[in-house]
Order: C-alpha cells, then sequence, then structure tokens
C-alpha cells in the first residue's frame, strides 16, 4: 500500500511566530521532503508544539512562508486552508477524544474535514458498512480492533492513543503529525507507540514529523533529528550524527540561561 | 465478496451486537421521548378552534386595547387611534407607575417593582439560612456516626442505621418541600395568614430551601476529606469540623446556587401577586380584571421584565465575582 | 444546574463575615421595607380555623367527593384528580417538547462556539458580521422570552386568543423555550475545547466541531437539565389550573374553595407523587450518567 507519490513534503522560510511579545519560533528554516520521518527534540517550550502547529495551518507565521506539498499556506482561502489540514493526521499531546463517544464515532471524526454537513451527520450517526468496515481495519492495524463500539472513555490511556491514531489514519492522511504523543506513557509503552507511528507512516509512504521529549527514543527510531531551542533550529542532523555534544547544545545552554535569568 | 471482507463484516456485526449499552438509559430516554410525542395525540388541543376566525377577530382587539388608552378612543363605530404622542405616552407611563392601575386604588408600578424585589429578598435569605439547617442532615459524609473518622471501631449496627434514617427522613423532608408549587403554597397559606407579604415570602422560602438544601447537601458530600480527617484527628467534633471546616470550603458554591435561585424567585415574585400580595403581579391581575385594560396589564408585565432582566444581570455579576474569588 | 468547574479555593475568613452581613442586611432590609412582623405570622380566628381544618386533615385526605351534593355525572374524586394529573403531565410534555426544539435551535444561535475559534486567517467576514448580530439578537430574544413568566405568558395569551389548551401549551414553551437555549449554549461554549481543536486540525467546519466535538461533550448535562426542566414544567402547568386550564390547579382550587380540605390534600398528594416520583427516576440517571 505505498503511495509515496502522494506524500506532502513541508517547506519552511523564515518563519517567526510570536505569541503576545514572546517568540516562540524565529527564523525557522526548514525542510522535510515528501515520506520522510523527522522527530523534534528539545526541551520544554522550545517551539516544537508550534512548528507542528504551523504544519497543518493551525498557527499563522507573522514573518516567512509555510509551504505544504507546494501550496503556501498563506494565500490560502478558508476552503483550501480546511482541505490542506483534512490531508494531514494530528495525534495530539492530550487525547483530544470525545470521551462520551463511542471509538467508531471518534475514528469516523478523522473524516469530518471531508464531508459536507449532511454527509458527516450520516457517517457520525449511520456509517455506512465500508466506512465501519475501513475503521475497525484501521484499529485492526493500531491493534484494538475488538473496542470498536466501546465508549472512549472506559479505554486505558495507551488504548486512547491508537483511538487517536486510527482517528487520524481514517483522514487517509499524506502526513502524519504527532505532538508529544508519547509524554504520559510509561517507558516501554512509550516506545511500543513510537515504533507503532512509524512502522505505520513507512508502511503507508507518509511523511511523519514528531516532536518528542526522549532523546534516546528518537535516536533509535528516527533517521533525522531535529534539535529545538528558545524557538530556534540548533542542529538538524542524522541521528547516529547526534551526540553528546547536541545533546549539551540542547540543554545545557538552557541550565545557563536560567542561572543567567535568576542573577 | 471475498471470505475476508465476509469475516470482517462479522465481526463488526459481533462486536455491534455485544456492546456495552445501559438498559436503563435506553428505556429512560425512550419513555421520555414517547411521552413527548403522545402528548400531542392523546391531548385534545381543539386544534381547529385554536385557528377559527373568532381567535383571529379576538386577538385583533387585544392588539388595539394594548395602545395606551389616552391613544385612542372609543366611539360608536369601534375604536378611533390616534396618532402616537411621545409626551402623552410619558404621561401615561408616569402615572402608572405612581398611581397604578387607573381608577383604583393600587400602589404604584414603581412602589410594586420594590415590594416585588423585597419579597424575593427576603424569601431567599430565608431560604439560604434553612437550607443551611437541613444540609447537614441529607449529606452522608456527616451524618454518619463517626464523620471523618481516621480508622476508628465500626460503629454499632444501630448508630449506623438510626444516622441512615436521620439521612433518608432529611432527604425526604427536602423533597417534599420541594415538591409542590411555589404558587400553590401561597394560595394555601394566603387564607390562613392575614399579611399580604408573608405567604409569598414563605411560599418562595419553602419551595427553595428544599431545593438549596439537596444542592448544598450535596456540595457538603463533595468536599475534600483529607482536611476535615485531620481537623477529627486534632479532636474537633461534628459541629465543629461543619463550622471550621466544611462551611469555608462550600461557600462559593453556596453563594452561586443562592444567586441562581434568587433569580427565580424574582421571577415567581412577580406573579405571586395575583393572589393580591404585594407585587407586581397584583396590579397586572387588577388591570385584567378591570376593564380589562389591556394597555397596564401589558405595561406591568413588561416592568416585571424589566426587573427579571436586572435581577438576572445582578446575579450573572455576582456569580462571576464568587468565582474569580474562588 | 450548570457545571461550575472547580471552586476549591476557600474565601478569606474576612470576605465570609463582610458576604454573610451583606446578604443577611438584604434580608433585613425587605423585612422592614415590606412592614413585617413576627406577630403577622399568628393567623387570626379566621385564619386559625382554616388552618387547624387544613392541616388537621394532612393525614387523612378524602378518597370520595366531599360535597354535600355532587352533580349527576360527575366521576369519583380519585378519577377527578387523575385526569386533572393526566391534563397536567399532557400539557408539560408538550410544552416541553416545544421548548426543547427552541432551546436547540436557539441554542445554536446563542452560542459562539461554532462561528468563533479558528486560529488562523482571523474571522470571516460572517463571523465579524452576520455571527455577532445573530447571536446578539438570539441572546436578546431568550433573554426576554425567560424575563416574562410562564403564567404571565398565559395571562397575555388568554387575552390574545381566549380560553384554548394550546395557549396552556404555548405559556410553558416561550419562557423554558429561553432557559433550555441559554443553559444549553452555555454548556457547550463551556464544554472542553480539546477534542474541539482536534476536530479542527483534521480541518472540520465550526458547524460540524459544534455537532461533532462540543455537543456530545455536553449531552449528558443537556439531557440531565431537560429532564429537571420537565419536572418544573409538570409544576408550571399544575398553577395553570388557576387559570382556566384543566389541571391539578384547578381541582386544588375549587376544592379549597368549597373547604373540602380532604380532597385538597388528594389533589396535592397525587401531583406530589408524580414529581417526586420524576425527581427520583432524573436523580437516577444523573448519578448513573453525569460524572
Amino acid at each position: 500500500m505505498i503511495m509515496q507519490g502522494k506524500a506532502s513534503g513541508f517547506r519552511l522560510e523564515g518563519v517567526t511566530v510570536r505569541f503576545g511579545t514572546t517568540a516562540a519560533l524565529q527564523d525557522v528554516d526548514l525542510t522535510i521532503e515528501a515520506g520522510e520521518a523527522v522527530a523534534l527534540v528539545g526541551p520544554s517550550g522550545a517551539g516544537k508544539s508550534t512548528l507542528l502547529r504551523l504544519l497543518n495551518g493551525m498557527v499563522r507565521p507573522d514573518e516567512g512562508v509555510v509551504h505544504v506539498n507546494g501550496d503556501t499556506l498563506g494565500n490560502l482561502s478558508r476552503r483550501a486552508l480546511r482541505d490542506v489540514r483534512a490531508a494531514i493526521g494530528f495525534v495530539h499531546q492530550d487525547l483530544s477524544l470525545v470521551p462520551n463517544l463511542r471509538v467508531v464515532q471518534n475514528v469516523m471524526a478523522g473524516r469530518l474535514g471531508q464531508q459536507g454537513l449532511f454527509a458527516s451527520a450520516r457517517s457520525m450517526l449511520l456509517p455506512s458498512k465500508t466506512a465501519t468496515a475501513r475503521a475497525y481495519e484501521i484499529l485492526e492495524r493500531v491493534g484494538i480492533a475488538e473496542k470498536l463500539y466501546e465508549r472512549t472513555d472506559t479505554l486505558s490511556g495507551g488504548q486512547q492513543q491508537r483511538v487517536a491514531l486510527a482517528r487520524a489514519l481514517f483522514q487517509r492522511p499524506v502526513a502524519l503529525l504527532a505532538d508529544e504523543p508519547v509524554s504520559s506513557v510509561d517507558p516501554a509503552r512509550a516506545r511500543d507507540t513510537v515504533e507503532l507511528l512509524t512502522r505505520v507512516s513507512r508502511e503507508e509512504g507518509l511523511t511523519l514529523v514528531m516532536s518528542i521529549h526522549n532523546l534516546e527514543l528518537a535516536r533509535s527510531c528516527f533517521p533525522r533529528l531535529v534539535g529545538l531551542r528558545g524557538g530556534r533550529v540548533v542542529f538538524d542532523a542524522r541521528a547516529d550524527g547526534v551526540g553528546d555534544d547536541e545533546f549539551h547544545a540542547l540543554y545545557d545552554l538552557d541550565e545557563a540561561e536560567m542561572l543567567a535569568d535568576g542573577a | 465478496m471475498s471470505v475476508a471482507a465476509n469475516h470482517t463484516e462479522a465481526r463488526i456485526a459481533e462486536l455491534k451486537r455485544s456492546r456495552p449499552r445501559s438498559r436503563f438509559l435506553r428505556f429512560s430516554l425512550g419513555c421520555f421521548v414517547a411521552l413527548l410525542v403522545a402528548s400531542w395525540f392523546v391531548g385534545d388541543f381543539a386544534w381547529r378552534d385554536a385557528f377559527s376566525a373568532r381567535r383571529a377577530e379576538n386577538l385583533d382587539r387585544f392588539l388595539g386595547d394594548m395602545r395606551p388608552w389616552p391613544l385612542r378612543e372609543a366611539t360608536p363605530d369601534g375604536m378611533v387611534v390616534k396618532p402616537w404622542d411621545w409626551a402623552v405616552v410619558a404621561d401615561w407611563t408616569e402615572e402608572r407607575l405612581e398611581e397604578g392601575v387607573s381608577g383604583l386604588d393600587t400602589e404604584g408600578g414603581t412602589e410594586a417593582a420594590i415590594g416585588t424585589l423585597a419579597i424575593s429578598v427576603l424569601a431567599i435569605v430565608l431560604a439560604a439560612l434553612g437550607s443551611l439547617v437541613f444540609c447537614w442532615f441529607a449529606a452522608r459524609n456527616v451524618a454518619t456516626p463517626q464523620p471523618f473518622a481516621p480508622s476508628a471501631a465500626p460503629p454499632g449496627p444501630l448508630a449506623r442505621w438510626s444516622w441512615r434514617v436521620v439521612v433518608a427522613g432529611t432527604r425526604l423532608v427536602l423533597i417534599v418541600l420541594r415538591a409542590l408549587p411555589e404558587y400553590i403554597i401561597a394560595y394555601l397559606l394566603m387564607s390562613m395568614l392575614g399579611s399580604p407579604a408573608w405567604p409569598a415570602v414563605l411560599a418562595l422560602a419553602i419551595h427553595n430551601t428544599g431545593i438549596l438544601g439537596r444542592l448544598n447537601a450535596e456540595t457538603v458530600e463533595n468536599v475534600e476529606r483529607k482536611p476535615l480527617v485531620a481537623l477529627r484527628a486534632l479532636g474537633a467534633g461534628r459541629a465543629k469540623i461543619a463550622v471550621i471546616g466544611i462551611w469555608p470550603a462550600i461557600m462559593p458554591r453556596f453563594l452561586l446556587y443562592f444567586f441562581y435561585r434568587w433569580e427565580t424567585c424574582v421571577r415567581e415574585a412577580t406573579v405571586l401577586g395575583i393572589l393580591h400580595l404585594a407585587s407586581l403581579g397584583w396590579l397586572i391581575d387588577e388591570a385584567r380584571s378591570s376593564g380589562p385594560k389591556y394597555d397596564e396589564m401589558v405595561f406591568y408585565i413588561l416592568l416585571g421584565s424589566l426587573l427579571v432582566i436586572g435581577g438576572d444581570l445582578v446575579s450573572a455579576v455576582a456569580r462571576r465575582l464568587v468565582r474569580r474569588a474562588s | 444546574m450548570v457545571p461550575e468547574g472547580d471552586l476549591s479555593r476557600p474565601f478569606p475568613i474576612r470576605t465570609r463575615g463582610a458576604v454573610l452581613l451583606a446578604l443577611l442586611g438584604a434580608g433585613v432590609w425587605a423585612f422592614l421595607h415590606l412592614d413585617m412582623s413576627f406577630g403577622q405570622l399568628v393567623p387570626n380566628e379566621g385564619g386559625l380555623d382554616i388552618a387547624k381544618k387544613f392541616f388537621g386533615r394532612a393525614f387523612s385526605p378524602a378518597f370520595a367527593s366531599e360535597a354535600s351534593s355532587v352533580p349527576p355525572g360527575t366521576p369519583p374524586l380519585l378519577i377527578l384528580s387523575l385526569q386533572a394529573l393526566k391534563t397536567t403531565v399532557i400539557y408539560a410534555a408538550a410544552a416541553m417538547s416545544l421548548s426543547l426544539l427552541l432551546g436547540l435551535v436557539l441554542g445554536f444561535f446563542a452560542s459562539t462556539a461554532w462561528w468563533t475559534g479558528d486560529p488562523v486567517g482571523g474571522r470571516t467576514w460572517f463571523a465579524r458580521t452576520i455571527a455577532p448580530a445573530v447571536y446578539g439578537a438570539t441572546r436578546l430574544l431568550t433573554g426576554f422570552m425567560r424575563s416574562i413568566h410562564e403564567v404571565l405568558w398565559a395571562l397575555l395569551l388568554l387575552a390574545a386568543f381566549g380560553i384554548t389548551p394550546l395557549a396552556a401549551v404555548i405559556a410553558i414553551a416561550i419562557p423554558y423555550g429561553g432557559t433550555l437555549a441559554k443553559i444549553f449554549s452555555e454548556m457547550i461554549d463551556e464544554a472542553d475545547r480539546r477534542p474541539a481543536d482536534a476536530l479542527r486540525a483534521a480541518g472540520a467546519s465550526g458547524v460540524q466541531i459544534y455537532f461533532f466535538g462540543l455537543v456530545p461533550r455536553a449531552l449528558p448535562d443537556m439531557l440531565a437539565y431537560a429532564f429537571y426542566r420537565f419536572e418544573c414544567a409538570l409544576r408550571s402547568s399544575a398553577v395553570l389550573g388557576f387559570f382556566g386550564f384543566a389541571t391539578v390547579g384547578r381541582e386544588v382550587e375549587q376544592s379549597f374553595n368549597s373547604n373540602n380540605y380532604g380532597e385538597v390534600w388528594t389533589h396535592l398528594y397525587v401531583l406530589m407523587a408524580v414529581i417526586i416520583l420524576f425527581d427520583a427516576w432524573s436523580g437516577q440517571l444523573r448519578k448513573r450518567f453525569v460524572a
């Protein structure tokens, strides 16, 4: 099921994002080729979430341009922006599922962006056999097919994580973005989840960009790592080229800054 | 269709059949919806009569009568409309506010509005005090043999059961208090008490004691347990825990509910005057039954509406302040 | 009631004292303004007589008519009472179905969640002009609908159309519809926004987010509130009996006016039984399905 040609590439040129007076990202240049798997690493507050939200048009750059698959996000109409979002799956840090809906409905919700109001009402309330079968198959791939009709809030945290992934896959995305998907999972599960995400993206030929706190995990699961600190790209390297120096560049300087602030 | 697809479909069907669902919820919803739909078929709403020409005529007359009376004139040929004149309307409004229903010895609109407000205030204060008496006995964490005891010897069955009876009894009292509508309580009290204000105040206070009592009991039950256990360990008794530990913690929510219910008290108080108790409803009813003077009736109804909207605003601001402070 | 979120911070002791004093002060002002005294709570001789007779029958309600002469063809007392109850329930249910409809439709327009909140691209022309205007107009309309008591709506409708069962239903449905619209829109607007944000990231429109991200989350609360309002509608419907409609209130008034106090208690108990039953039922629902 490789669809390499459909995958989406991203390009950021001189992007700055400000929230009030603080800059979340400063003058970032970054190119991610279609089908690539990239981990964003760095301390919290480094701008990883903001970068991810730039890539699917949930944040607007104050300066610079964002290209997604050749489209320039700033120029798009609202409808076209929604189309871009619909083509990109996003797995959130907090699971962001509707807790009192059934799993199948949460998965179906992934397709809202590709449907009109009435079609979406139908697929949420009386889904067709083919749509249900597809939801089932995706849940099977992520390993929780038997939960299809359970209430979402009765599932464990790890299982809900998979539902969120299934919802993203149900979009038939060309790229997958994941914002700290394992920050609240125990280490053993974390590796499982990250491996699941990389495996599925590889099999589907999706571009994968994931922000991740655990540098070790990132190094072993991703070919390319982008280090962010204070809203700037500190390094952008192949995983085997990221060593202690890069690690210190991310975290040690931070302490120095904190000391400076404290003084 | 392939065997695999068939298998998937069968599995989905099986999962759907065995999905967890609540009989009770489905039954309740089914009954509720059935009741709502059935009401339109069972009830005799006399549809044809409701839309007859007679009704249309009636409506026409009512709309004409709503015009302030100085701006119209009854002649042998029917009612003649005079041109709209703001000065006349202003005079008429002032008269309604100061003198009440024309040709009758009632109090003025302003006075009645303030009276309505006073009834609602006194009633909600009494209800709040009443609810603060009841809520402890209806809260299972306080009304128990050894409240907040960290690890005491288990109480004997007699103590356990007598406290259970206290909780159940208090809850029954509260539910009975709130079961009857304020209007009916006021109607019954009216013939027994001479004063024009007490029946209205008591009726509102009784009903709202029932409601606030339950809400406050729920709040008491949801208070964080740990600090109370600590208080208990320091040797505080039931009453002391309630006053020092629980009351400060429930106060924000107590105030929110207080203002919520005060809003409805203002609304109800405008109506209770219909029983010739000292509120706007009295003027509304006088205007309706003398004449009828529909222009004045509508005027006092709108005055009441303003009062209620004002009450809503005050309550919304007060609740926002409470939320900000806690 | 609307969920209030976490209110865990207790007030400082000085605020507590001040607030309590203010409330008690308001009560005292009202007491003085109304020229009230506790002496007025002691009924006069006539009132005392009625009170004794009335409360004397509290535990011996009538099971047959107490009137000295009953017109031929009058059904037995219990049947009469149950008929009035049936009418009360029917009016309440019909009014509730109308007001639910009003509440859902107006609640949509009284909500901001479906036209605000996209973080990118600023607000569209629609969200800058038409949507806020419709929102404001709906808030005003529902505020007005709520501000007039159902009994007063009934008086207005009676004056406009004359007595007809529909007037009772509509009189209840107008203020209740306004209240439901307000409460529903608040529940939906205050529902957890994180699922909504996820749907937006998947390309969903504001209206889709409203219906599939926010409404499902608020639904248990909305349902519990609708059940509570139905209980209120039963009371309102009963009260409308005092204004010419054939509900429990009319029976109460007639029996009380003819000094048949046992009958009054019968009607009261019948009404209370239904309301308490419904209260217990909706309490169970709330306990099981509203977290």
